[in-house]
């Protein structure tokens, strides 16, 4: 079914706009929420909690592209679920080892609170993935919005493994200095 | 502060991630039917380069060899062997699509396979690829030489051009593409032999766990290729008759959570000529071949659970210690005999080489290397975070045309007080420093983060 489709059954409150969703996407957003927190049963609830999510938000959203707007729910609530876990089932996620990635150029334990406005934050980090070349751009968000490995990353954008961790290490290298350009202090 | 990056790396642009997604999901349309159960749409997850085409039975959005409008994978079973379709661009008009690398050659698509960082494979120059093809090129625009990767091509040496092509990259890595469409395969050996030649050109045998592949652990351990279980492997994997992958009933080739519920080893067949026949081996004798997805040969039980058996029990194994790609980098590019010697031979206490890169320039005709473009280091700091450095040696020509177009000092202005006038102080204190030195017709550049104007300067002067 078109994503229309299917969004206008959100708005008719029809449960058959959940029941598409899932025919549609379960397997998109599972491949998310998987990323993060490596572990199906959890990836499960995370989708399942992307549902209740979108039947709750729509209307009043409406949004063009579902899978888009689906995939950003599942990554934040995978990303929270993370979170409350212990640190024994924090397993090697993708997430976890994007986050080990970004701990060599942003360690941990001297950021002052009052430097991480989450706006101003949010709207560096959009300019500056604007500001990357187009394959630096792939690269940077299919690493670090998706999640995938970059074995993965480095497959759907045509280059080798250790081009794309060279492309992943200039960039964080720059998103260092842009953010400190911004008046970040790190 | 790295979590808080990767949250606000979740409320970019929506345009954004579209596009990446479109990406995504493209190369996972390109090889090997995924079936996620009755009439569930589905999608394929991949890794590590895997190329896998999905089918998505409820989506008229895929771009595919042979994929209708109604899912169906248009892959045909006869006497003959099992067919797979000539590639059919079919962009529906609703997805921005994206591809993986791939271009056409003689009406046939060639898929990326890959990437061989030393291996003389390249034989005759065939054409030059275009890499006209985007998101936005309807479907008239899938043309000869067409493609979403650009620059010459050349037959594989060895190998039939009609299987399998190759192109070179400035850095001297050579990438192979595999014809996967357009092809009737009856049984194993129509491709492990007549078109890999796989008995006769391997030499070591290597495998890692389906989760060692997936998470990128490189656990592979060196199987004995003289061993009668890989001997006896490979005869029944070339007798074995082909089979549709989508035809693999669901609970046994796949389920409908994961298509890797039953994947279970991966085996690296290592090739005379450098290239690596990659197999992924599932349960219950199910192998598929990584350049060629859609289609499978089911092993008997005896000979796959011998080798499986083996693996699991690493019998005869010796984990195989892969190799630091970036000191073998390093030594090339110090023993460069064009730009080697304008490399700094100064390096700061305490930091070590994370990157190491030769550019080269290539002949179109040959893909020979006819001499060096860019040399470029990469320093981090083990007990410093805030000091990491780069290192660029390129020509005077080149200046401007590789991102670098900043201020440069004559060698007879090199000294660190010059520096220390061109050095920045970022928020935080830290220093930062980009500039370059003209060596004659060499260029070296620097750019520093952390570093003094001393210590900048002692590299700087250590180029002789």
């Amino acid at each position: 079914m078109e994503d229309e489709k299917i969004v206008a059954l959100y708005w008719q409150r029809s449960e058959d706009a959940i029941r598409e969703t899932a025919k549609k996407y379960e397997a998109y957003l599972t491949k998310i929420a998987r990323n993060v927190l490596f572990d199906r049963e959890d990836s499960e609830e995370c989708v399942n909690d992307t549902y209740l999510a979108a039947w709750n938000s729509m209307p009043e959203h409406r949004p063009g592209v579902l899978s888009t707007y689906l995939g950003k729910i599942t990554r934040q609530i995978s990303i929270d679920l993370f979170r409350k876990r212990n640190s024994a089932k924090r397993r090697a996620s993708e997430y976890a080892l994007s986050l080990a990635e970004l701990e060599d150029t942003f360690p941990d334990g001297e950021t002052p609170e009052q430097a991480l406005d989450a706006k101003l934050l949010d709207a560096a980090i959009g300019g500056f993935v604007r500001s990357l070349p187009e394959e630096a751009r792939r690269v940077f968000i299919g690493r670090y919005y998706f999640f995938d490995s970059v074995k993965t990353v480095a497959g759907y954008c045509g280059i080798s493994e250790a081009k794309t961790k060279s492309i992943l290490f200039r960039a964080r290298l720059k998103l260092r200095e842009h953010l400190e350009k911004e008046g970040f202090t790190l | 502060m790295k979590e808080r990056i990767l949250d606000s790396m979740g409320r970019i642009g929506d345009d954004l991630i579209e596009r990446v997604d479109a990406l995504r999901r493209k190369s996972r349309v390109k090889s090997g039917w995924i079936r996620w159960g009755a009439a569930a749409a589905c999608l394929c997850l991949i890794a590590g380069g895997a190329l896998l085409w999905s089918r998505q039975s409820n989506r008229g959005d895929v771009i595919s060899c042979g994929i209708d409008e109604a899912g169906n994978s248009g892959i045909v079973v006869s006497a003959d062997g099992v067919t797979i379709p000539k590639m059919n661009a079919s962009l529906s008009a609703n997805e921005a699509a994206d591809m993986i690398a791939f271009f056409i050659y003689q009406g046939n698509w060639y898929v990326q396979y890959e990437w061989i960082d030393d291996a003389d494979l390249v034989g005759e120059y065939l054409g030059t690829a275009t890499g006209l093809i985007d998101e936005w090129t309807p479907k008239d625009g899938y043309v000869e030489l067409a493609g979403s990767v650009k620059g010459p091509f050349y037959s594989v040496k060895g190998i039939d051009p009609g299987f399998m092509l190759c192109k070179k990259d400035e850095t001297g890595a050579v990438s192979t593409y595999i014809c996967d469409n357009g092809i009737t395969l009856r049984i194993g050996s129509d491709l492990y032999e007549d078109r890999l030649h796989l008995s006769e050109q391997y030499i070591a045998v290597q495998a890692e766990t389906r989760d060692s592949w997936y998470y990128g652990r490189s656990k592979v351990f060196q199987l004995d290729a003289d061993d009668k279980v890989i001997g006896e492997f490979i005869t029944q994997l070339d007798r074995a008759e082909f089979i549709p992958w989508e035809d693999v009933p669901a609970k046994e080739g796949m389920t409908s959570t994961s298509i890797y519920d039953t994947e279970i080893y991966h085996l690296y067949f290592k090739m005379k000529n450098g290239m690596t026949t990659h197999l992924r081996l599932y349960e219950h004798g199910y192998v598929r071949f990584q350049g060629l997805l859609s289609v499978c040969v089911q092993l008997p039980e005896e000979s796959f659970s011998a080798l499986t058996d083996a693996l699991k029990n690493q019998n005869g194994t010796e984990e195989v210690s892969v190799p630091n790609r970036t000191e073998i980098m390093l030594e090339k590019c110090r023993n460069d005999p064009e730009l080697g010697g304008y490399l700094p031979t100064f390096e700061v206490p305490g930091c070590t080489v994370l990157a190491a890169e030769t550019r080269y320039y290539l002949d179109p005709e040959t893909a020979a290397e006819t001499g060096t473009k860019e040399l470029h280091l990469e320093y981090t700091c083990d007990f410093n975070p805030n000091l990491y450095y780069s290192v660029t040696v390129t020509w005077r020509d080149e200046y401007g045309r590789n991102g670098w177009a900043g201020p440069m000092l004559e060698q007879t202005e090199l000294s660190a007080e010059a520096l220390a006038e061109r050095m920045g102080t970022k928020q935080n204190g830290v220093v930062t420093l980009h500039v370059g030195v003209w060596f004659g017709d060499v260029a070296v550049v620097l750019s520093a983060s952390g570093l003094d104007a001393w210590t900048a300067f002692q590299i700087l002067d250590s180029v002789r």
